[in-house]
């Protein structure tokens, strides 16, 4: 199955969503629509690019709006840019999340301490390609940072696109400080840093910051999935979460979104405008002394 | 390949190309298509006139530029002299942007190596260049005349900058910086001095006065810059590049190419020595001195010793330097010649001549004045 994306509004505004389709054209949402799995036997699993490397816009699946496309997120009213933190220039890897999974805020990790950012688990692709925002990838796992973000648990797994050249070589973590010496920890050096630019504290780890491993990783997406089953279920509440989703839930669900209603939603956005240039002051470069 | 294409575009796109911009003093015209062999970047004078980057901006900013006459006096902030730059590279982008200097006119272009477009590798944990990087106007390093420090000689390319400020500036941008230090870098055999520098428009401007500064308020930048150096060229299997000075970063230096006379007998009075541009002249000088004093004591010696020796000038359309205004006897320059070096000699070594300083001071320039025309 591939998908395809269709923008609405104009990108770098307010206004700018990223909605999803199908092969067969129907309107999907990335966070409940697009399988988990691309593979289970293989342990591949399916990831949803927010955010291309080395670009700054904070681009993210809406959780809490219908069919969740993926639009840009809005602090004190203004679209958000994540800072350069020297030597680093936006995100240093291809970012976004994996489908049908969710941190739920409402469980208090056992490693962490700390309750679910309310969001899909974030993925970190360190492959050499930089992806489009809404690409859809095939990954495989590799293993697993525990970050602590503002008091939220955060994980945030590494992975690499199946189609990489060097995909073959790297099966674990240690491939990964053995083939791309300095990647590891200059990601945790990014996520402990990122936002003292925004007048916010370092972010901390759990595991003093230590990667995890892959089977670590795959567990741990895995119980995110449960989370999220829960979620759809409505076992758990949804809080001000979207669940609507056209693909996963049976008729009689009240998240089960008709192609009719899909229309609706994407009739409701403005029509692809022009794009607005990002303000230079984004181009920013922040130094701190470590 | 498409994704990377479409972020350059998305790069290009966020800053309005150069012929686009209102430049304060210049102004480009595109030609070709970008990212292939035929684009070309050419230079218009505010008045229209077709020029070259590399031989009609005038190495200093000046504040006024009456019908492309350029100032002759350099633009001074506060203290500072300002220069001009032509950025050819933006900071974060790959495609390897330079002033072509065997075409006409020298328009920018992208080089190419066997056949094809050359981009800068990016060497983890750098993105693209992480400067904006370009070259001063009317400067030329002589591949001809071999660098006494680097012990190579010059890769035949005007002097190479790499301006730190925030500002990502578009390639064929002309701004206005600061110098602040310089990194002797020997590339593949050849000199090839980096010039530090900041745009003079930069919010942190006023605060970056040496290389001191930069360590203070940008952390990690410097080590940085030696680092890209050192391997940009290493993933096109080409070894680490090597520098003279052990990597160290020398302060306010700016080392054109002229006085090799003058350059060679200060390497031998002062070995540490480092150099500050004063007008358009290189004087090497110890960094002991107040700037004030030194100020003073270089603009007087380079009346002195720059008028008696002949400049060397280079010719070809490149780099010229100024030339005495009439002929000499040999016995106006011998005298010129004795009271510049007694007074240089007694300047550096003396600094238990200071008390004395005024008195000799008067000596020298009563013996100027006889020579009045010469004086600037």
């Amino acid at each position: 199955m591939s998908y395809q994306t269709e923008e609405r509004g104009s990108p770098n505004t307010l206004s700018y969503r990223l909605y999803f389709r199908d092969s067969d054209g129907k309107y999907i949402s990335p966070f409940h629509d697009i399988p988990m799995y691309a593979d289970e036997s293989q342990n591949i699993f399916h990831m949803v690019v927010e955010v291309p490397r080395w670009t700054n816009a904070k681009m993210e699946i809406a959780t809490k709006d219908p069919l969740n496309p993926i639009k840009q997120d809005v602090k004190k009213d203004k679209l958000r840019y994540v800072a350069n933190v020297f030597p680093h220039k936006g995100y240093i890897w291809n970012y976004g999340a994996i489908p049908q999974t969710w941190e739920d805020p409402g469980h208090k990790d056992g490693d962490t301490g700390c309750c679910g950012d309310n969001d899909p688990i974030d993925v970190c692709e360190i492959g050499s390609q930089i992806c489009s925002r809404g690409d859809v990838l095939k990954v495989k796992i590799l293993g697993v940072l525990a970050m602590i973000d503002e008091g939220e648990t955060d994980w945030k797994v590494i992975a690499i696109n199946v189609e990489d050249p060097e995909a073959k070589d790297l099966k674990n973590i240690d491939d990964v400080r053995r083939l791309k010496p300095g990647y590891l920890e200059a990601t945790v050096d990014w996520f402990r840093r990122y936002k003292v630019p925004d007048g916010k504290p370092e972010n901390q780890f759990a595991f003093n910051g230590e990667f995890k491993d892959k089977n670590f990783a795959i567990e741990t997406i895995k119980s995110t999935h449960g989370f999220w089953k829960a979620l759809l279920s409505q076992q758990t509440n949804a809080g001000g979460l979207n669940c609507k989703n056209t693909c996963v839930s049976g008729q009689d669900s009240p998240h089960c979104c008709s192609s009719d209603e899909a229309r609706e939603i994407i009739d409701s956005t403005s029509p692809v405008g022009k794009t607005e240039p990002i303000p230079s002051s984004v181009d920013k470069w922040f130094y701190y002394e470590k | 390949m498409r994704a990377l294409l479409r972020s350059s575009v998305e790069l290009l796109s966020r800053r309005a190309s150069p012929h686009r911009r209102n430049m304060a003093r210049y102004r480009t015209e595109e030609r070709g298509r970008p990212n292939a062999t035929d684009y070309r970047i050419y230079f218009k004078s505010l008045q229209g006139k077709y020029i070259s980057p590399f031989h009609d901006i005038p190495l200093y900013a000046s504040e006024e530029q009456d019908n492309d006459v350029p100032s002759k006096k350099p633009k001074k902030s506060e203290t500072e002299t300002l220069f001009n730059m032509v950025v050819e590279v933006p900071r974060w982008s790959n495609a390897k942007m330079e002033i072509a200097t065997k075409e006409a006119l020298n328009p920018i272009k992208q080089d190419v190596k066997k056949g094809k477009l050359r981009y800068v590798a990016n060497v983890f944990p750098h993105k693209g260049y992480i400067w904006n990087y370009g070259a001063l106007p009317q400067t030329w390093e002589d591949p001809s005349h071999t660098d006494s420090d680097t012990k190579c000689c010059g890769d035949n390319d005007p002097i190479d900058v790499c301006d730190i400020g925030s500002q990502v500036c578009s390639s064929g941008q002309v701004i206005r910086v600061k110098v602040l230090g310089a990194l002797a870098l020997i590339d593949e055999g050849e000199t090839d001095w980096k010039i530090i520098a900041i745009n003079a428009d930069d919010p942190e401007a006023q605060k970056l006065n040496s290389i001191d500064d930069v360590r203070k308020l940008k952390p990690g930048h410097l080590e940085a810059t030696v680092d890209w150096f050192k391997r940009y060229k290493v993933p096109d299997g080409k070894p680490e590049n090597d520098f003279a000075f052990n990597g160290q970063f020398k302060d306010k230096v700016l080392p054109v190419t002229l006085h090799l006379l003058l350059y060679e007998l200060w390497k031998i009075i002062r070995p540490e020595h480092v150099f500050v541009v004063c007008g358009d002249h290189l004087i090497p000088c110890s960094l002991r001195r107040a700037d004030n004093e030194l100020r003073w004591s270089l603009v007087l010696c380079r009346t002195l010793l720059c008028r008696s020796l002949q400049p060397h000038t280079s010719t070809g359309g490149l780099w010229c330097a100024r030339r005495p205004n009439r002929e000499r006897s040999s016995g106006e320059s011998l005298l010129l010649c004795f009271t510049s070096f007694i007074y240089l000699f007694i300047y550096l070594f003396g600094e238990v001549w200071f008390s004395y300083k005024t008195a000799f001071m008067c000596l020298f320039f009563g013996s100027d004045l006889l020579f009045c025309p010469y004086f600037f």
